[in-house]
């Protein structure tokens, strides 16, 4: 029999708590809830969990810290923390250290169960930010024949919502998103997701290649010119994702 | 006395006078000589001008005859006014108001007793009158820079206070509604408000807390039409709103903040739209001054605004018909004012009302 992924969720909104566990017990997961972030590593130390839910502001100690400590204790735990407090600062420095998401409560439990879903993920998780949408089905149906998993977004805000909801392997990055600086979005989503793989795609490589410095154009993994190349990207991607590991 | 000395005190009297009528003509406060009656017995052209009238016109009437021109309540103060100087001899910074075509304008008047001399000089009154509109508008605009930096604080704690029941009450909803799949329609609809309106909530707080976060604007070059376009898209106006807009790509370019602009935008139009019933035209032209500044205009077919209400419209909390807390466009003055920019609004009741964005040259960036 196949047993149920196991979800601890940790908040110290006691009728918060018990919700979100009715509701991920509906989808098919156990969950068992806490209210404090001692508590939370004292149970990570004993049992094993697929993943952490986890709020920000508690007394004592708060999301960031505790997910800090679970890292040493449980590094391959993924964590998602969700707060009503909005500070941009400190949810980025939390997704530079390796939580796998941020939501902003109340959550859209939909997103929640698909980042949740794309955590357990065993392919690579791969973002496609292009309003093609031709293109965007194609690349999906390759990437499902490869065990990669593929979401679509078709602008620039859905794409950093998207970029800070999950942890992606890759960002696929069209730079002539609708009404979108392909530059800045790269750039915004980078700064709070240093270790994502990008591959810039562009109708003009020489154009887009002079709106990059010198630091930047090393740090992405490719420059690909429309008409895409989907051997060549596939093969990109298989290097980048076997590089990482 | 010999003719000598009577010459000398008449031309003595003469230059006292000459240089009185000179302190009349020249100060920029209006000044008014009343008698026990309240009968004018001197006055000089800046009182007259408040009432678009020559001296000669005012001299010798009865000051009631201006006071009911000013706005209501203006005689009975001014009767408190008068009891105050007969009793102290003095009373200082009353404040009278006259509604305008262009707008309200606020009078300080300060009042003394003359010296009485002879039974012939009792009560009389001289009263000094002070334009202090400038004034006024400028503490009005403190005040609400003021009430806006509070209210963005605590905007900002209490939106976060109210997310977290947010959450719950959403997620038991959701919890419900599976539960309730097989449950009769009247029941699911139930459920289904209850969503909706926590997602409606969830707005009003993202729109509380975007006000509470208003920083200094982040500036990069931008195409006014992109600007123009973003703009217009945000303010998912209806379909029966006709949109004149002659801005092509690549004519003009600003320096601005997108997502603040973007804001102001959105409220201009979308109060447009109010104004004018969601049907009607707005047109929107971009153009550089001859200094280097440039402008975005963008005109409605509304019912346009009173001239009273121009001015106030800027201020915290002054709402009328928008839907919401009425503060959007002191938001866009403080964003417009954060680009070293202006927003003025020109309008006639009945003729539709103009928005003007004015930006600093580009230029001076660089």
């Amino acid at each position: 029999m196949k047993t149920n992924r196991r979800i601890l969720v940790v908040d110290d909104n006691i009728d918060y708590c018990e919700g979100i566990i009715d509701f991920l017990e509906m989808e098919g997961f156990d969950a068992i809830g806490v209210h404090d972030g001692f508590k939370a590593l004292e149970t990570i130390k004993k049992e094993e969990f697929d993943m952490v839910l986890m709020d920000v502001r508690m007394p004592g100690m708060d999301g960031v810290e505790t997910f800090q400590k679970l890292k040493e204790v449980s590094p391959e735990t993924p964590t998602i923390l969700m707060t009503a407090f909005a500070v941009e600062s400190r949810l980025r420095e939390a997704l530079r250290n390796g939580v796998f998401g941020t939501f902003q409560k109340p959550v859209d439990n939909e997103r929640l169960i698909c980042s949740i879903k794309k955590s357990f993920s065993e392919g690579a998780v791969v973002l496609i930010a292009d309003d093609d949408k031709e293109l965007c089905s194609n690349l999906l149906d390759t990437f499902a024949e490869k065990g990669y998993r593929g979401v679509v977004v078709r602008d620039r805000e859905t794409a950093i919502r998207a970029a800070s909801e999950k942890k992606f392997d890759i960002i696929i990055l069209d730079m002539k998103l609708k009404d979108a600086d392909g530059l800045e979005t790269y750039q915004k989503i980078i700064d709070f997701r240093p270790d994502v793989q990008v591959v810039i795609i562009t109708d003009n490589k020489q154009e887009t290649e002079s709106l990059f410095d010198q630091d930047s154009k090393n740090d992405i993994c490719a420059l690909l010119e429309k008409p895409l190349d989907i051997d060549n990207l596939l093969e990109v991607m298989q290097n980048a994702l076997e590089d990482r590991n | 006395m010999d003719k000598i000395s009577n010459v000398s005190e008449l031309e003595s009297t003469r230059r006292t006078v000459k240089f009185f009528e000179g302190l009349l003509r020249s100060t920029p406060n209006g000044v008014v000589v009343t008698d026990a009656s309240q009968n004018i017995v001197l006055v000089n052209g800046r009182f007259s001008s408040f009432f678009r009238q020559h001296w000669r016109d005012v001299i010798e009437t009865n000051l009631f005859v201006w006071l009911q021109q000013l706005d209501n309540g203006s005689v009975d103060l001014w009767a408190k006014l008068v009891d105050s100087v007969y009793r102290d001899g003095y009373c200082y910074d009353v404040n009278f108001n006259i509604t305008l075509t262009k707008g309200v304008r606020h009078l300080s008047v300060n009042a003394s007793l003359v010296a009485q001399e002879s039974t012939e000089d009792q009560g009389i009154i001289i009263s000094n009158w002070r334009d202090i509109t400038k004034q006024v508008h400028m503490e009005e605009q403190i005040a609400a820079s003021e009430r806006l930096a509070v209210l963005g604080k605590l905007a900002g704690s209490i939106a976060h206070e109210i997310r977290n029941p947010l959450a719950t009450i959403d997620i038991s909803a959701l919890n419900l509604k599976r539960k309730l799949e097989g449950a009769d329609e009247k029941t699911k609809s139930q459920i289904n408000r209850i969503i909706k309106q926590v997602k409606e909530t969830v707005d009003t707080i993202q729109s509380l807390q975007d006000l509470s976060k208003l920083e200094a604007p982040n500036k990069r070059r931008w195409d006014i039409s992109d600007i123009i376009g973003n703009g217009i898209g945000l303010s998912k106006s209806p379909q029966s709103v006709h949109f004149i807009n002659s801005m092509t790509k690549n004519e003009l370019f600003v320096d601005v903040d997108e997502k603040q602009i973007s804001i102001v935008l959105r409220n201009i139009l979308s109060n447009a739209v109010h104004a004018m019933d969601n049907q009607g035209t707005i047109w929107i032209v971009a153009y550089k001054e001859e200094d280097g500044n440039i402008v975005i205009s963008i005109r409605d077919s509304g019912h346009g605004i009173t001239a009273e209400d121009v001015n106030k419209i800027f201020q915290s909390f002054y709402g009328t018909k928008v839907k919401g807390f009425g503060y959007g466009l002191t938001i866009c003055r403080m964003i417009m004012e954060k680009h070293g920019g202006t927003i003025d609004a020109v309008s006639e009741e009945g003729k539709g009302a103009t928005f003007i964005l004015r930006f600093p040259s580009a230029d001076t960036e660089h």
